[in-house]
């Protein structure tokens, strides 16, 4: 059985509910970067957003509220690690909210990356309330040092070019006891980033992630086809499935690449 | 009296079917006027348009009611290297009150997709007996008429700074209760050429929209900003607020742009 802390331990994410207007800082560490890159991965950004937004959809709600999907768009790479997110209502229905989350480094006045994300009431508030008291918990801790690669931490596995597989573990899930949204995201990252040679190396600036159900059983296999790719950029389709549940779908992503190369040399990587 | 313009949709060269299963195959003629101008890609917004029916008549026959777009992401991965299409869409996730769909788009004559379109629909309507969605043969879709100018002219889209645009309500742009979600699409795709300086330079590749609410009064303005630009291409953010009603936010969206 995995002893390691939870995940969410190593993001230093200090979150603020100021009636209602969600805020947070990070001071992200290097280990939860895209390899060899400044970049906080997009898999990472996903997890700050769908905490964040996801907390206060639930506040809002009165219940837990399930991610039914999560884009991140990363349009420049952020000066610092140390960063501001915000979020806030764009739809707020009797059923379905909608969070964005913009995300701003330090000392910069523009933000670098956006999430959207649409969350879904769950149950009843009379009968299934939601409270922040474990993420309150979890705040008051201090961040714990993460002193190996995120992806390589949660137990994330290359199978082959493209192919990469997830069990769940207890440092892995989310409070209903199934993989993290924000791991999910972060398997179809690692899925693109495989697919690609250490010749021709990608960081995913974009992930468009549509849940479409919960992996029991796992592990939790992610396949990514590059649908369009060059050294400059490239676009990739990744299918999420439960190896353990008759390869029933979990997640379908779209993701969005930015080589390497050509990334490093205009942004001074 | 001027004759009202025939519905968008009867320009669409649209000939689909929904299947028992709950897929949909479908084709497309797709006149010139709803390509990007001066080539042979269809717009964006206009494939968003095909994927709203492809995936929203399905999930409308399994809810047993019309079910709003909650959201719609287009993305275009590669230049077709003609209009003509064809299009095959899925349900990937069927719940109570939710489901996603997934459509993808082949250009005639090329054997993998270009294009994939992902939405979801959310309903809180109960069913109605006997509620169909209307065939390729019906009066909305039939008899095909020709456009002949550009779509956003006809859809009457009016751009008023770089980066601004703006829309009325017309029967002919209608779903029968607000702008079809896919003109709101064509909105979000013209406010980012504008703002691209309209010159034919750069075309939209990527729309990620989150329809919030419906336009009741109107006009509905889209305002795209910046949020990064180079050589490769461009992200904008772009809001579309009912102008009418206090600037009440109806969408958001993100969009990526090319340089052609």
């Amino acid at each position: 059985m995995s002893d390691h802390p939870h995940f969410s331990e190593h993001l230093d994410f200090r979150w603020n509910n100021d009636d209602g207007h969600f805020t947070a800082r990070a001071d992200v560490q290097p280990t939860l970067c895209a390899p060899g890159t400044e970049w906080p991965r997009a898999g990472v950004l996903a997890m700050y957003a769908d905490n964040l937004g996801g907390f206060m959809c639930s506040v809002g709600f009165g219940t837990p509220a399930p991610t039914l999907d999560l884009s991140v768009h990363v349009f420049r790479r952020p000066s610092s690690r140390v960063l501001h997110l915000e979020s806030r209502h764009l739809r707020k229905g009797r059923s379905i909210a909608v969070a964005e989350t913009w995300f701003t480094a330090e000392g910069e006045d523009e933000p670098f990356a956006t999430a959207v994300a649409s969350h879904m009431k769950m149950g009843d508030p009379a009968t299934s309330t939601f409270s922040l008291g474990d993420a309150e918990v979890r705040r008051a801790k201090p961040t714990t040092i993460l002193d190996e690669p995120i992806e390589l931490r949660a137990g994330i596995t290359v199978v082959a070019p493209g192919t990469v597989e997830i069990a769940p573990a207890p440092h892995v899930i989310n409070g209903i006891g199934t993989l993290h949204g924000g791991v999910l995201a972060l398997l179809t990252e690692r899925a693109v980033e495989s697919a690609f040679t250490d010749d021709d190396p990608h960081v995913v600036t974009g992930l468009d992630v549509r849940y479409l159900s919960s992996p029991r059983v796992g592990p939790a296999r992610a396949v990514a086809n590059v649908l369009r790719g060059d050294p400059t950029d490239a676009h990739c389709w990744v299918e999420v499935v439960d190896t353990g549940d008759g390869d029933r779908p979990v997640v379908h992503a779209f993701a969005t690449t930015r080589g390497r190369g050509a990334a490093g040399e205009e942004e001074g990587t | 009296m001027t004759e009202p313009f025939p519905h968008f949709f009867s320009q669409l060269g649209f000939d689909f079917e929904v299947l028992p299963d709950d897929s949909f195959v479908g084709t497309a003629k797709v006149q010139s006027t709803l390509c990007i101008p001066g080539t042979v890609v269809p717009r964006p917004s206009m494939l968003a348009t095909y994927a709203d029916i492809a995936i929203g008549f399905p999930a409308a026959n399994r809810f047993g009611f019309p079910a709003p777009t909650l959201d719609l992401s287009m993305h275009v991965f590669r230049t077709p290297t003609t209009a003509d299409l064809s299009m095959e869409a899925k349900l990937v996730k069927v719940g109570r009150r939710v489901i996603v769909g997934e459509c993808w788009f082949t250009a005639d004559g090329e054997d993998d997709p270009y294009a994939v379109c992902v939405a979801t629909f959310f309903t809180t309507a109960d069913p109605v007996e006997g509620w169909e969605t209307p065939g390729p043969k019906e009066s909305i879709f039939s008899p095909a008429t020709e456009l002949p100018e550009p779509i956003a002219e006809r859809a009457g889209i009016v751009v008023h700074a770089p980066g601004v645009v703006e829309i009325g309500l017309a029967p002919h742009i209608s779903n029968g209760t607000t702008v079809q979600g896919g003109i709101v699409a064509l909105l979000a795709e013209r406010a980012c050429e504008s703002a691209l300086g309209d010159d034919g330079s750069h075309a939209v590749t990527g729309i990620d929209l989150r329809y919030l609410s419906a336009l009741r009064a109107g006009p509905a303005r889209a305002t795209a900003e910046p949020l990064r630009s180079d050589d490769q291409g461009s992200h904008f953010w772009v809001e579309i607020t009912d102008a009418g009603d206090d600037d009440r936010l109806m969408v958001h969206c993100l969009v990526t742009a090319r340089s052609l």
